[in-house]
């Protein structure tokens, strides 16, 4: 089962992940030898062009794909032996998510969805409704808080989004584009809090953008290309590349 | 050691997230209880037909109620069988619109039980909405017919002992929610399976 590995320090541990798939003779390789680590309470970047595998590491490390080769750890843990029902406690404690599509649950209120990951935590109902409320403080979003995601912008709804990937103090957030389907100063907005939501509570941040303002805030940026790690920049030696920036456009985005 | 558990998701909450999924889709929903109604409202009043003639046959003998009856069991039958197939479409349709949410749900820490649980409270919840207004319904039509049948004389004494009434509802609520929770079968077991990551990619 869970395995133990020296360096305590990691949130994730990425080691030679490889995810292929097998589609009529040909072999599309989204992932092809990635090895990565980041450390807790760093806030990362995964850049890189459309198709560049981004989204197939978010679902990787966050236990929601298997890779075909190579092993993931999360805060310590060997994901690859875990059972379905591990699995699923791992998401529910070590893991939050956000989606580029929000993915609120469209019956429930602001509240009741931050609520929800710690129902299945196992919360109880009084701290889950305390902890609700003061997370949606901390988005900004008290007044809002019994508003139905029909009822909030679409920042608002990604709010919420941050609120609920918070809500266990996972030993990771995970986030596909956050702000694919919002507008630049929204967008901006949006990592500004993930930002201080990372440096306030020290939880580990991964988030894959195709944001640029994103490269100020980030501790490091990971660039994919053809499913590798194409270059990694510490935060110091960022500001001097500007210049490679521009290689961030994709093939048929 | 790392501490590891297992996600939970008592069924009080899983009762009142379906709850909630029910009163707030209700609308959407209207068509399918319409349909539930409906079909629950027919076998209601074949039902409560039978059970007037039961009474009856030993004044009229086997020969006379007999056949009626077995043409209401079959009538009955392929009522059912009508109504499974409708809601277990109505029910996949609920399900692949709700896909995303699915993955959601899984990530969020929610084992194929737990979804399984969602949606089968919402089935029943469905049957017994759909049960009880076709019960009523059901029951009223069966007395109805068995007037138009047999005359008024014949069936007032049955028809003023409120007993008939209550089971008439109490059957058709109970074959609707039986017949719901079949018909869910399928589309529940669909909705347990879908696996998170092809949940999200999964565009409506
Ligand atoms: N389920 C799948 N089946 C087959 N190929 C897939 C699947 N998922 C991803 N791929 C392929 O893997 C590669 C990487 O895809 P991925 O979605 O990870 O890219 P991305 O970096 O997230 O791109 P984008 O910026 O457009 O979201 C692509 O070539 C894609 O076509
Ligand atoms: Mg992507």
């Amino acid at each position: 089962m869970a395995q133990n590995v020296s360096e305590e320090q990691y949130a994730v541990l990425v080691e030679g992940v490889k995810k292929y798939y097998y589609m009529g003779g040909t072999t599309v390789k989204a992932s092809d030898g990635v090895d990565l680590s980041i450390k807790r309470g760093e806030y990362v970047s995964i850049m890189g062009p459309s198709g560049s595998g981004k989204t197939t590491l978010f679902n990787l490390v966050g236990g929601l794909d298997k890779p075909t080769e190579g092993r993931i750890f999360i805060d310590k843990t060997d994901i690859s032996k875990l059972d379905a029902y591990e699995l699923a406690w791992l998401r529910c404690r070590k893991i939050g998510y956000i989606f580029q599509t929000f993915n609120l649950i469209p019956i429930m209120t602001a509240v009741q969805n931050v609520m929800l990951p710690m129902i299945f935590a196992g919360v109880p109902k009084k701290e889950r409704q305390q902890r609700g409320e003061h997370l949606l403080e901390m988005v900004g979003l008290a007044d809002r808080k019994d508003h139905k995601p029909t009822e909030l912008s679409g920042g608002q709804q990604q709010r919420v989004a941050i609120a609920r990937a918070f809500a266990n103090n996972p030993a990771i957030v995970l986030a596909d584009e956050p702000t694919g389907n919002l507008d630049l100063k929204t967008g901006l907005a949006i990592i500004e809090l993930m930002v201080k939501m990372n440096r306030e509570n020290g939880i580990t941040v991964m988030c894959n953008t195709h944001d640029l303002k994103i490269i100020d805030a980030s501790d490091r940026i990971v660039w994919m290309r053809d499913g590798q790690v194409e270059r990694v920049e510490d935060r110091s030696s960022i500001k001097l590349q500007v210049g490679d920036m521009e290689d961030g456009s994709g093939e048929g985005e | 050691m790392v501490e590891q558990g297992h996600s939970s998701f008592p069924l009080s909450e899983a009762l009142a997230m379906s709850a909630q999924s029910v009163r707030l889709r209700l609308g959407r929903m209207l068509i399918v209880l319409g349909g539930v109604a409906l079909a629950v409202a027919f076998l209601t009043s074949l039902y409560v037909m039978k059970d007037v003639l039961a009474g009856f046959a030993e004044r009229m003998g086997p020969e006379e109620t007999t056949p009626v009856v077995a043409m209401g069991n079959w009538w009955m039958a392929v009522a059912a069988l009508i109504t499974i197939t409708g809601i277990t479409n109505a029910m996949l349709m609920s399900v692949t619109e709700r896909v995303k949410e699915i993955g959601t749900l899984k990530c969020l820490g929610a084992t194929w039980l737990h979804i399984l649980q969602i949606f089968l409270f919402e089935a029943a919840f469905l049957g017994l909405l759909g049960g009880v207004a076709g019960g009523v319904v059901g029951t009223l039509l069966g007395m109805l017919s068995a007037t138009g049948q047999l005359g008024w004389e014949m069936v007032a004494p049955v028809a003023k002992n409120p007993l008939i009434y209550l089971a008439g509802i109490g059957w058709g609520t109970l074959a609707s929610v039986v017949l719901c929770l079949m018909s869910s079968i399928y589309p529940v077991y669909y909705a347990a399976r879908i696996e998170a990551a092809e949940a999200l990619r999964y565009e409506v």
